[in-house]
Formats: C-alpha cells, sequence, structure tokens
C-alpha cells in the first residue's frame, strides 16, 4: 500500500491551476469599476453576488464575491466571511477576510499566517482530494476531540487528507474549497465569453496568465496568428515554455514565410527554452528563409548546441541563395574555432555549399590539414 | 569452445593490433596519460564507474548541487621539458543549449584558456586544451569545477607532438590506455574461488555470506566503494519486501542481519542506510574475499561454462582475474550473463509470448527506470539557488511543490536504454530535479528560500534492465494464480509494482518523463521458484537481485531488496550443494531439490569441509 500513502502526501503537487497568481496577485483599489456580473446560490439556497471588476483601460479584470456561508462542524455552526477573487476564466487568484471577522479553527482559534498561506494554497489545486470526498468522508468517526471551550465534539481529521486541508479547519477548508472551486466557475467562463471582444483577448494575449494564453490561442484564426505578429509575439516571451511552445506549433507555413515572423522568431530566440528554440528551427526548415533571417542566426551560431549549430547550418545550405558576403565570411571562420564541434560541424556545412569562395576553401584546407 | 576461442582471441588480437599501431607511434610521440580517476587528492570530485563499460575507464564528476567543489589535484612526472599539446577527455552533459558543467585544468596552478564542459556536446571526446610549456619536470595538474553542476572529467593528455590527434573510438582508446598506463597484459589471479559473486548490493552479499557460511570460498566483487547498492548510502533506496512470510523461515536471516531499519526513501542521514553494518557482516567472513571498488567487465569462457571473471579497480585501473567453480550474477543489469552469452531478455513481452493480462499487444523496450533520489531541509538562513536554464523548464503550470524525492523521482522507460543511455538516464534525473528546485527557489521564494538542497544521489538507483533467462520464467499468471512449483523457495510479498510514466508528466514532457505512476494489483506472498535463480544456457551461472528469470510483469513483484536477498540466501545454499555433488545448478533442481529442503527446514546441518578439496579442477 506504499503508493497510496505516498500520493497522499504528494497533494500539494501544484498543476498550474491558478497556483501562479498566488503571490503576485494584489486586491484592487476601491476605486475600480465594479458591477454585478450575475448571482449565484450555494446549496441552492444561500445567494453569493459576483461582481465583474474592471481595469484602468476599461476592460474586465477579475470576478470578485463577497461570501456569508455557514459551516456546520457536528452541529456547531458558524458564520464565514470572505472575500473571494477569481481570473476572469474562474481560476482562483485569492482571497481576505473582512475587518473584524478572521477565519477560526476549532475551539475558535484564529488562523495563523501560515493557515492563510497554506489555505490559498488548497484553494488554488483544483485536483485536490476535496473534490472527491464528502464532507462527512473527512473526520474519522472512531475518534473524538472534545473541544474545551464550546460544547461540542468532532472526529478527528482522517490521515489521508490532512495535507489538504487546514490542520483544525477541516469543515472550513472544505466548504470554501467547493465554493471557489464549485459551478461558479463554470458561470464566470461564460460570462466572460458574452464580454468577449477584441481587446479583451488582445489583453488575454499580453497578459502573464497561461489560462487568458490557451483561451487566446483557441479563438485566434489562423490569419490572426499571420497578422498579429506583434502581439503573437509578445505572448510567445511571456508565455510559459508550454505555451511557447503550443504557440509556435501552431503557426502556418503561410505565416513562417513572412520575413515579419522569420524575423520575430529569430528575435526571440536567444530567451526562449532549449525545446522551444528546437522548434523554432524545425518549423523553419520547410520554409525558405530571407536573407535578414540568414544573417540573424548566424549572429546566434556561437552559443548554440552541437545539435542547434548543426540544424543552422543545414538552414543556411539549404538557402544558399540567400546567404550574405557577411554570412559566408562567418560560417568559414568555423572551422578554425577552438571548440571541435564548433569547427567540426562548420566543415561539414561548407563542404556542402555549392559556391566556395577562396575564404572557404581556405578554411577546408586548413581543417582537412588540422584534424 | 568456439564462442571462447571467438572472444578471447578476435578481441586479444584487435587489442594487440591496436596496441602495436599506437606503440609504434608512442616513441615519437611522447605521450603522457592522467586518467582523472587517479588524481592522488580527488578534493571534492566524485569518482563515477557507473558508464566504464561504455567509457573505457572512470571518470571525475564535479556533483556540488551548484556550489563549486574543492579542486583535484596530482602530480605528474614528465620524462623531458619541452612544449607539449595538451587535450582533455570530457564532455558537456547538458547541452540545451550549453551545460553547467565548466571546469578549469590548472597546470602549476595556471588555468588553460580554454574553460571545458560546456561544448555544446554531449559525446565524450578530446578537447584541445592548447600547448603548454613544461620547465619542471614534476607538474601539480588541478580539476577547477567552477559552478558545482556536475562538470566531469575522464583524462588529461599530453602530447609532444603538435600533430597528434588522440583517439576518440573506444577500442582505441583502451589500447592507448593500456599502453600508457602500463598495464599488464595478463592481470594476476585474485585467489582461486568456489564462488564467485559479482554485484555487492543486498542479492550479492547474500549470496556471498550464505555461500561463505557453508563453506565456500567466496568472492565478492563490488564496483563502489560502498556495500549495499540501492540500498547503500550511495542511493538510499529503503529495504522492501517481508522475510517473515516464508516456507522455509530459514530464508530471511541475512537480510535481517544487513536490515538497519527504515528510514524511508532519501533520508539526509547516510549513516541510517547502514552500510558500515553490511561492511561488518562481510567482513566477519573468513571464507569471503571482498573486492570494493572493483568492475567486472569481461569473462573467459570454456564452452558453455565460465572459467573466470575480469575485473578492474575503478581508480587504478588495474585489472584481476577471478577464477572460479561458480558464478554469480547479482549485478542487476545482467552483465556477467550478458557477456557470457546468458539468454536474456529487456523490455515487455507480448501478451502472445507470456499470456499475461498486463503485457502489451506488442513487445517493447518499455522499462521501469532509474530514480536518483533527493532531498532538501528548512534552514535558519535562506539561500540562494541559480536559475537553471540547461535543466528541464519548469513553470506555474507544471512544477513539483515537494523538498524529499520519493520512488515516483524515475527516468528511463524505453526513451533511454537503461544500459547504453545509463548516462543520459542519471543526467535527465539531475536535469529535472535541478530544474523544478530551481522554480521553487527562484518563484515560490516566499516558500521556499529557506530550503537548501543538501543531497542529491549521483548513483542511480536502477529497478530494471536484462532479466537473464533460467530453466523457468517466473509470469504474471504464476503470482495471480498461486501457482506452487516444486521448488518454490523464495516468497514474494510485494504486489506487482509496474511503474510507467505519469500521464500528466507525459503531456508536458513527452518523451522526456521523470515522473512514473504505477499498476499495482496485489497478489498473496508468493514463492518463486529455484529454477528462475539459474542461467538456462551457461552451466555454472546462477543469479539472484532484479536480473533473474521473470517476465516483466513478474518482475515488478519479486524486485523488492528484502526479497532479491533472500533469493542470495537460497542461491547460497545451492551452491553448497553444486560444490558438494559437483554438479552445476540445474543438477541441485534435478537431483538434490530434496536435501536443499532439507538444509533449509533443518538447523544444525553437517556441511561438508571442502578446505581439504582442490577449489579449481580445472585452471
Amino acid at each position: 500500500m506504499k503508493h497510496i500513502e505516498q500520493l497522499k502526501s504528494e497533494i500539494l503537487l501544484l498543476l498550474g491551476l491558478g497556483a501562479c497568481f498566488l503571490y503576485a496577485f494584489h486586491p484592487p483599489a476601491a476605486d475600480l469599476k465594479k458591477e454585478k456580473a450575475f448571482e449565484h446560490y450555494l446549496h441552492d439556497s444561500i445567494p453569493m453576488q459576483v461582481d465583474l471588476v474592471y481595469d484602468q483601460n476599461n476592460l474586465p479584470d477579475h470576478y470578485y464575491s463577497y461570501v456569508r456561508s455557514p459551516v456546520c462542524d457536528d452541529g456547531l455552526c458558524k458564520l464565514v466571511h470572505i472575500k473571494l477573487y477569481w481570473d476572469l476564466l474562474g481560476n482562483f487568484k485569492d482571497y481576505e477576510t473582512p475587518d473584524g471577522l478572521p477565519l477560526t479553527k476549532f475551539d475558535h482559534l484564529e488562523f495563523t499566517r501560515e493557515d492563510y498561506l497554506k489555505l490559498t494554497s488548497i484553494l488554488a489545486d483544483q485536483n485536490s482530494l476535496l473534490k472527491d470526498y464528502e464532507v462527512d468522508e473527512l473526520i474519522d468517526p472512531d475518534t473524538e476531540v472534545v473541544s474545551e471551550t464550546v460544547d461540542a465534539v468532532t472526529g478527528a481529521t482522517k490521515e489521508t487528507v490532512k495535507k489538504a486541508v487546514v490542520s483544525g479547519a477541516v469543515y472550513s477548508t472544505y466548504v470554501i474549497w467547493h465554493i471557489v472551486n464549485g459551478e461558479v466557475t463554470a458561470k464566470m467562463q461564460e460570462h466572460t465569453a458574452s464580454t468577449m471582444n477584441e481587446p479583451l483577448l488582445k489583453k488575454f494575449m499580453l497578459s502573464d496568465n497561461h489560462h487568458y494564453h490557451y483561451y487566446a490561442l483557441d479563438q485566434l484564426q489562423q490569419d490572426d496568428l499571420t497578422q498579429l505578429v506583434d502581439e503573437t509575439g509578445t505572448m510567445l516571451s511571456q508565455a510559459n515554455v508550454f505555451v511557447a511552445r503550443n504557440i509556435i506549433n501552431r503557426l502556418s507555413e503561410e505565416a513562417l514565410i513572412t520575413e515579419a515572423w522569420q524575423l520575430k522568431l529569430v528575435e526571440l530566440y536567444p530567451d526562449l527554452e532549449y525545446q522551444a528554440q528546437q522548434l523554432v528551427l524545425d518549423r523553419l526548415k520547410n520554409v525558405q528563409l530571407a536573407a535578414s533571417t540568414l544573417q540573424n542566426l548566424a549572429e546566434l551560431l556561437a552559443r548554440q548546441s552541437a545539435r542547434q549549430v548543426e540544424t543552422i547550418l543545414t538552414l543556411m545550405v539549404k538557402n544558399e541563395e540567400n546567404l550574405t558576403k557577411q554570412v559566408l565570411a562567418a560560417i568559414a571562420k568555423l572551422p578554425y574555432e577552438m571548440n571541435p564541434i564548433l569547427a567540426e560541424a562548420g566543415y561539414e556545412a561548407i563542404l556542402k555549399l555549392n559556391k566556395k569562395n577562396k575564404d572557404i576553401k581556405k578554411a577546408i584546407k586548413y581543417y582537412e590539414q588540422n584534424y | 569452445m568456439s564462442k571462447t576461442i571467438n572472444r578471447t582471441i578476435m578481441k586479444k588480437a584487435g587489442f594487440l593490433l591496436a596496441i602495436l599501431l599506437i606503440a609504434s607511434q608512442l616513441s615519437a610521440q611522447k605521450l603522457l596519460l592522467v586518467e582523472t580517476e587517479s588524481f592522488e587528492d580527488k578534493g571534492g570530485w566524485y569518482i563515477d564507474q557507473q558508464f566504464i563499460d561504455l567509457l573505457g575507464s572512470s571518470y571525475l564528476l564535479a556533483h556540488g548541487l551548484g556550489e563549486p567543489v574543492a579542486n583535484a589535484k596530482t602530480t605528474v612526472q614528465f620524462e623531458k621539458a619541452g612544449n607539449y599539446n595538451i587535450w582533455i577527455r570530457t564532455k558537456d552533459w547538458a547541452p540545451f543549449p550549453q551545460g553547467p558543467g565548466k571546469f578549469n585544468v590548472l597546470i602549476n596552478g595556471e588555468p588553460l584558456e580554454t574553460v571545458f564542459g560546456a561544448s555544446g556536446s554531449d559525446q565524450w571526446r578530446w578537447y584541445p586544451g592548447g600547448t603548454v610549456k613544461i620547465e619542471d619536470t614534476s607538474v601539480e595538474l588541478e580539476l577547477q569545477d567552477l559552478t558545482g553542476f556536475d562538470g566531469r572529467c575522464d583524462a588529461i593528455l599530453f602530447a609532444a607532438s603538435e600533430r597528434y590527434r588522440p583517439p576518440n573510438q573506444k577500442e582505441e582508446l583502451d589500447a592507448l590506455r593500456a599502453e600508457l598506463l602500463d598495464l599488464p597484459d595478463t592481470p594476476e589471479d585474485a585467489g582461486e574461488f568456489d564462488m564467485v559473486v559479482v554485484g555487492g548490493g543486498i542479492a550479492g552479499i547474500c549470496t556471498a555470506v550464505q555461500s561463505a557460511r557453508n563453506g565456500l570460498k567466496v568472492a565478492l566483487i563490488q564496483n563502489r566503494p560502498v556495500l549495499g547498492g540501492n540500498n547503500s548510502s550511495e542511493v538510499r533506496v529503503h529495504l522492501k519486501g517481508e522475510t517473515n512470510q516464508n516456507h522455509y523461515p530459514k530464508l530471511g536471516r541475512i537480510v535481517r542481519e544487513l536490515d538497519n531499519g527504515d528510514p524511508g526513501n532519501a533520508a539526509l542521514d547516510p549513516k541510517e542506510y547502514g552500510d558500515g553494518r553490511k561492511l561488518d557482516v562481510v567482513k566477519a567472513e573468513e571464507n569471503i574475499s571482498l573486492f570494493l571498488s572493483t568492475h567486472a567487465h569481461d569473462v573467459e569462457m570454456d564452452g558453455n561454462r565460465i572459467k573466470a571473471v575480469y575485473a578492474k579497480n575503478i581508480e587504478t585501473n588495474r585489472e584481476l582475474r577471478f577464477p572460479g567453480r561458480y558464478f554469480a550474477d547479482c549485478t542487476g543489469d545482467g552483465t556477467i550473463g550478458f557477456l557470457a552469452g546468458a539468454d536474456y531478455r529487456m523490455g515487455r513481452e507480448s501478451r502472445e509470448t507470456t499470456g499475461e493480462t498486463m503485457a502489451p499487444e506488442e513487445p517493447d523496450d518499455m522499462m521501469m527506470g532509474f530514480s536518483n533520489l533527493w532531498n532538501a531541509r528548512e534552514m535558519e538562513v535562506p539561500s540562494e539557488f541559480p536559475e537553471t536554464p540547461w535543466a528541464l523548464p519548469f513553470s506555474d503550470e507544471y512544477h513539483w511543490e515537494i523538498t524529499r524525492a520519493d520512488w515516483r523521482w524515475e527516468t528511463g522507460w524505453g526513451n533511454f536504454d537503461p544500459i547504453t543511455e545509463a548516462e543520459q538516464i542519471r543526467d535527465h534525473n539531475l536535469r529535472a530535479i535541478f530544474g523544478n528546485w530551481s522554480y521553487l527557489k527562484n518563484h515560490k521564494k516566499e516558500k521556499y528560500a529557506n530550503y537548501k538542497m543538501l543531497w542529491v544521489a549521483h548513483i542511480s538507483g536502477k529497478r530494471e534492465s536484462r532479466r537473464l533467462m533460467g530453466d523457468l520464467v517466473l509470469n504474471q499468471q504464476d503470482l495471480e494464480n498461486y501457482k506452487l512449483y516444486p521448488d518454490a523457495f523464495v516468497t514474494a510479498t510485494w504486489d506487482i509494482d509496474l511503474h510507467f510514466p505519469d500521464s500528466t508528466n507525459s503531456k508536458y514532457y513527452p518523451g522526456q518523463e521523470f515522473i512514473s505512476w504505477y499498476e499495482h494489483p496485489d497478489i498473496k506472498p508468493y514463492p518463486i521458484p529455484y529454477r528462475c535463480l539459474y542461467s538456462r544456457n551457461i552451466d555454472n551461472l546462477f543469479m539472484a537481485g532484479r536480473d533473474i528469470s521473470v517476465t516483466h510483469v513478474a518482475l515488478g513483484a519479486v524486485r523488492v531488496m528484502r526479497t532479491t536477498g533472500m533469493m542470495g540466501e537460497l542461491v547460497g545454499y545451492a551452491a553448497y550443494l553444486c560444490r558438494k555433488y559437483d554438479t552445476t545448478p540445474r543438477g541441485v533442481y534435478q537431483d538434490h531439490l530434496d536435501e536443499l529442503k532439507y538444509m533449509l527446514t533443518h538447523e544444525m546441518i553437517e556441511l561438508v569441509d571442502f578446505a581439504d578439496l582442490e577449489i579449481m579442477p580445472n585452471k
């Protein structure tokens, strides 16, 4: 049974489902425009108003709700007050408690700073074990913990869910998690879809939110991607590695054949993660490259892996007719490199060139004499 | 016989030819070779022998978890002063696009102009280091690690001739090493042994100790400086499986002697894994000759029998010959069986081949992977960890918020070959570990600022590679249907625990997975038959450990270390009967099974004293 135990110990794994904003997000300034987006009912009876908050450019920014919900623990009920914030796709961003109404645990102990941080992590985990549990399953019925301050009895938290809840606040954690990650999120997505327009889509593209990036990519047509070089390029540069690869894969050959996209990709290339770099080079294999693209690629040669050097040089040879003198001169220097990887790759490449100028012939001779 | 002739004569002939060719050049070239593993002072660098069969020798590794390790130093003597071209044999272990393993080579305290280890290529090769002027014939050489991120250097070569180019091909390089290090053509015999046990993990120790206690003269050969294998302080996998559910309760006694308690996987205190306890158990046996830091790499055959094993010291490259009557392959990789030509399988069999419901429709290369365990601890003060652009990428969308590795951190599968690409597997694990850690330290500072990575295994813990075939190949049906064979002995108590890449991890890192998941059907405790523990076509070869005769599916249930230790104990009893009756492992099954059972069910057995008998009937 080791795996089950270990699985349970790993529930802090965050698979990007909102976790990214936990510390970056700050609750909005009070003067931002806010309007009611829709009303949602918890347990079909407790009303919960969800507001859409706008940014300074009057574009939708996030959702907000002040929730008052009862939390009952074996007959002892209390009203929890909590201010909740989601992004425009219903991913949890943060929470606050109103002044004078802190969250409390069993025996009325107030949440510590660690408890607040832990609850934030738990709420951001859309795959929490809490998703699949009924509230009664969280407590071991064979144990009893008697309150010293109020007339209440509860059971001990089951070992399996200990890491998925704030210690001493099992029911509160459970209730808040289900509010945050419940049906309300689908309503937010619907509402956002109904307000979607070009400025908002561009806001999504230029954000640093990978949920927004994937959403935007699903909305964009091939033509849009081809046209929106700067916006897509910015998204590519700001995106996480997985989104970046996704964008590069989505670019059509019609886009890649344009000089604007070629230059954009080569411009962004040095800061891309390795796999994304590989993807760029692989995608460029199938299109004719402009002289300016080749020129910029040549400048990258010294900082590449052997595999990348080989690929770039293959691109050079394939587009020989567009190689400028400067590029040819740069390639002809490679066989003299101290790094034998560069020297060898350069030698192999220039052998394949159809036109061999004096410098290239000299470089071939040098390599053959020295290696 | 033909195989022996082929293997020995052809190989020696090729080797001699290479030596002749090289030797004819040597005097003119004036070459001086320094293997880094032989440096007098290793500083903070580790000897890494894990890939010795691929490289031909060990190398030094600067495994400093991001903090440069102390310099390795040695003094070399030149015959003559003069100008020498210097060559450094190294690689860039993480060329994505350029790795972090940078290091300097210092000659009398002065670094060469070139920084090594970040060329962008992960192929081992010689790199030019320019020309150095040697004035005093005694020269101090140093390796200076620049990053603490696993830079590595195999050897340094000085050549008087500018035109000389050192060979990159293994065979030529082996010949060059033999010549320049003045290694003898004919290695000395390490002794004469009844039983030569190769591999000093739990299975190997138990095989050796039980054989020795039954009166056999034993050689125990282990290629690390410590015993214990996956359960050593170098790998830190805890012992699993039960020892108390046997039909033959005598099995498991040595395992219990070795058991140092259960610290879990990847505990920070190395002592918890009991390297010393294991060494004490072995050293208490007068009949065991222990050869630590000794890597078996070749065999000498006589028909279908192994006559001797050849092994070399991982630090000095000096070779020894281990002649023996019987051999036990406890290498995990089935190395000795493979070298001897034993039948073996790797990867998953097809459902048609085995009839197993857990087998795939088509056979494939899927195997369980390697783990390099790690552990971090919360400290009183914050610490930095650099960004690691050369590592696997992590982001808000995918990362792991944990501070201690467990079994799920695993690489290999069919993406990499566990023998020929073992170094890439280890390095892939390192890229996953360091990449995720760097993400937590730099992007989750409020939570992880005070955590410090304190230990990452540079030795991989392997789960699967070659499985040597015996007279019986245990399968899923045997385990699930509790098929009781007449030679049922060692009780497996683990589930059919098969690992494969985690599906979410696969989505983000297709073909480069490093997190596993499992299938885990329960089985009843099941006694493994003896016939899984000897080769079906090499007459004097036993196996104990994960390389025994099982299907891929059945391996899931037998591979945990308390179970493999008991296999070793059983082999120790069977080896005694082999020796007593001058028979083969198969002969024990065919003719002496009752006596084997008797030995395992009775105390105070009178053992034959082999001391007066000649150990080697056919030297």
